[in-house]
């Protein structure tokens, strides 16, 4: 069966009070294979990210339907969502607030496997840990330590380690490194890509840095204003844009002269500080 | 001018960091002091404080009786002791059972969505707009005036402050990235509660708490001094002073030295309360 797994149909979601919403979501369509790794990009605001979160369920659409393995999870029975909650999982932007500060590694990473049941003991819950834990890098010896004694690297890794722990098939990832440093950014990447080539992951992948969608994914999508103004595959897109917005969201990616690229990136991050 | 208030608060944050001021180690060396004093008072009286002497009336603090003694001859260095674990233990069983209530209230208001909130959130609203000395009164009369009745008395008074602050801390922590992090997971509401949301709501009521043990000695003391608490021939600092009152121009010590105790732990505790929120905040020491 190679239908979608994940699929999103006409989802709309608005912010404010009814009379003047913000239509931050509007009319937003896609779908991801298994295996298929999808990027969404687009500016601050576009609503990428909430698109994501009325995908797995954080935020209600007013209109519009989740598809998991071809059926609306609107009409889905007790089972199927409780599939859904084990097969998609979510990696978040910012490291340093997505993980509980009062829980230990063990108890963070262990958490999906209580929800579920997934453990039958003790010992093979900590044993499942420390297997996944091993997959994206970190050891056992880390077990009982809490969040703050890490890095923001090491976080993003548990993190990770956090959202396989229960074996999904969709891993639905919210800027992942952009909250990371730069030094550590291409790591965290290159361990995604690696999870989703050896566990056969769909990858759902938000982001503002187009150099690495470009890089990553197989599929994109473009926002504007919460509207999808282009969508295909990946190469096409980067290689023929036919929206103005595409074309100028291209414009912006860093050129490779260390001296220019170096010069703008400082006025980018002025221009965020003032924001 | 928003620049020389950041230069200006950086150091001081700093020194309380290092070094507790001397009055935030007075006043936690005082906290505990007074916590030994309720556990071990009664076991350290030098004479019954029961034991009712006519011909000893009213004598000044001396040898025999440091602190003097009441109107019946009691010895009041005995009594001011033997009262600490009523007053003192009085107030914290008060605060607890109020912190309790108002941090479970605050759980329901969280999880029950935004209708069961409201209901909850403006019945604490109008609980608040009473004075608490007026009501815990109110409440302590009708059961019955007993220092039983002056502890339920004050729970029912204070809970709702507790319920404040506990749902303003969750509201915070609720929409969190790791509580999110949960929701995906499939993590069920009262999961997410328990685990996520309760332990990392609860500073801000510690702190309130023992801010509040200060007032709550007043009001217990007060409630007992007015008749609403403990009974005469108990020794309780409140109702000690009441006693007290008549003689105040012949036998000031009588009424002074549970006074002056009940103003020590008030302070005591509030100070201590107070510099728990500023070490915790360190923004609130500002303003």
């Amino acid at each position: 069966m190679s239908g979608p797994i994940l699929a999103a149909r006409g989802l709309t979601k608005s912010f404010g009070p009814r009379r003047d919403a913000r239509r931050v979501v509007d009319d937003v369509s896609f779908s991801v294979g298994p295996g298929a790794i999808l990027g969404i990009v687009g500016e601050s605001g576009s609503g990428k990210s909430t698109t994501l979160r009325c995908v797995v369920g954080l935020e209600r659409a007013d209109a519009g339907e989740v598809l998991f393995d071809g059926v609306p999870l609107a009409g889905a029975d007790r089972e199927m969502r409780r599939s859904f909650r084990r097969d998609v999982q979510m990696v978040f932007q910012d490291p340093y607030s997505s993980l509980n500060p009062r829980m230990t590694v063990e108890t963070i990473v262990g958490e999906g496997l209580d929800i579920h049941r997934a453990a039958a003991s003790k010992q093979g819950r900590r044993d499942r840990v420390v297997e996944v834990l091993e997959l994206v890098g970190l050891d056992a010896t880390i077990l009982e330590r809490f969040p703050r004694s890490f890095s923001g690297g090491q976080r993003q890794r548990i993190a990770i380690a956090r959202a396989l722990a229960v074996g999904p098939r969709v891993l639905v990832c919210d800027e992942p490194v952009s909250a990371l440093d730069v030094s550590v950014q291409a790591q965290v990447v290159n361990l995604l890509l690696d999870m989703q080539q050896q566990l056969g992951l769909a990858v759902v992948f938000v982001a503002h840095d187009l150099a690495l969608v470009r890089h990553l994914c197989h599929e994109v999508m473009v926002m504007q204003h919460g509207v999808v103004v282009e969508d295909g595959a990946c190469a096409d897109v980067f290689d023929r844009p036919r929206h103005d917005y595409t074309k100028s969201l291209l414009a912006a990616i860093p050129i490779p002269d260390p001296e220019r690229d170096r010069a703008r990136r400082a006025a980018a991050a002025v221009d965020r500080r003032s924001a | 001018m928003t620049t020389v208030a950041t230069t200006h608060a950086v150091p001081r944050v700093r020194r309380t960091r290092r070094r507790l001021p001397w009055l935030d180690r007075i006043a936690y060396g005082t906290v505990v002091l007074l916590l030994g004093l309720a556990i071990l008072g009664p076991l350290l009286t030098p004479h019954d404080p029961y034991a009712v002497d006519l011909g000893q009336a009213l004598q000044a603090p001396s040898g025999g009786h440091l602190l003097g003694t009441d109107g019946l001859g009691r010895d009041v260095l005995s009594r001011a002791l033997a009262g600490a674990r009523s007053s003192i233990l009085g107030a914290l069983l008060a605060v607890a059972g109020a912190a309790a209530i108002g941090i479970l209230v605050a759980c329901v208001a969280t999880i029950g969505g935004r209708w069961v909130d409201d209901v909850v959130m403006r019945f604490c609203d109008i609980t608040l707009s009473l004075p608490v000395m007026v009501m815990a009164l109110g409440v302590a009369v009708a059961l019955g005036p007993s220092l039983r009745s002056a502890v339920i008395a004050m729970v029912v008074a204070w809970w709702p402050g507790f319920a404040r602050i506990a749902r303003a801390e969750m509201r915070t922590v609720i929409t969190s990235p790791y509580v999110e992090a949960a929701r995906v997971l499939g993590a069920s509401r009262w999961r997410v509660m328990l685990r996520h949301v309760l332990p990392n709501s609860l500073d801000g009521v510690y702190v309130q708490a023992t801010l509040e043990i200060g007032g709550a000695t007043l009001i217990m003391a007060g409630l007992s001094f007015v008749g609403a608490g403990a009974q005469p021939p108990s020794a309780e600092w409140g109702a000690m002073v009441e006693t007290g009152a008549r003689y105040l121009t012949s036998a000031w010590w009588i009424s002074v030295v549970p006074g002056l105790l009940i103003t020590l732990t008030a302070l005591a505790f509030a100070i201590s309360g107070d510099s728990l929120r500023t070490r915790n905040h360190p923004d609130a020491a500002l303003t």
